[in-house]
């Protein structure tokens, strides 16, 4: 916990949390059928972020050893990266999508403008309460890579396995 | 469907082990572009 109270920590957590904030925002908006005013889901958003940022910089690094944010990144990791990230998209368009699109339509942007407003909501939030906040909590807790990164992988497809219950039709 | 997420979620883990939140992010980006294959 010493980690996680430190001022350092709190001030960049505070200040990520806003810029996820601010990235959920366009989403948020495309929301047609809100269950909360805007600006409560706003404030919400924010104040969970500043949670799972928490996590993430205060356990990341100590835990790791490797940093959060890295400026310049190696060719390898990169072209592994971006090549896998190829591929998993070449999968999901051709395997999943057509599946997923049926049950879940409201989550397929219908056209660019949805697309933009939903991409920052991914990139601010979305990697941030699948991976991020959970692995590095689980990294704390567990303190080995091989338990967090299986536990994290198991997280994802627990809340996706939820989801698919909950659209289920209702009998009674 | 599910083994999918598994898998996806331990691509995303190493990428973030290897290059933190911005190759997350590019990795990310990659996958969701997909979708401007329908809208485009």
């Amino acid at each position: 916990m010493r980690h996680l109270l430190q001022p350092r920590v709190l001030k960049g957590a505070s200040i990520a949390a806003a810029v996820s904030a601010v990235a959920s925002y366009p989403r948020l908006v495309f929301w047609l059928h809100r269950p909360a005013p805007l600006w409560y889901l706003e404030a919400t958003i924010f104040v969970c972020c500043i949670l799972l940022w928490g996590f993430v910089l205060a356990w990341h690094e100590p835990y790791t050893h490797r940093p959060v944010f890295l400026l310049k990144l190696d060719l390898m990791p990169l072209s592994i990266a971006t090549l896998t990230g190829l591929g998993t998209a070449v999968a999901f368009h051709l395997w999943l999508d057509p599946s997923l699109r049926s049950k879940f339509p409201e989550q397929y942007p219908p056209d660019l403008t949805h697309w933009l407003a939903s991409v920052p909501f991914i990139l601010g939030f979305n990697q941030l309460f699948l991976i991020f906040a959970p692995f590095d909590w689980l990294m704390r807790l567990a303190k080995k890579r091989w338990v967090a990164t299986t536990l994290t992988g198991l997280w994802g497809a627990i809340l996706l396995a939820l989801k698919l219950h909950s659209h289920l039709p209702c009998w009674r | 469907m599910l083994a999918g997420r598994v898998v996806t979620g331990f691509l995303v883990v190493w990428c973030y082990l290897q290059g933190g939140v911005g190759l997350v992010c590019w990795w990310t980006l990659l996958l969701e572009s997909r979708h401007l294959l329908d809208i485009v």
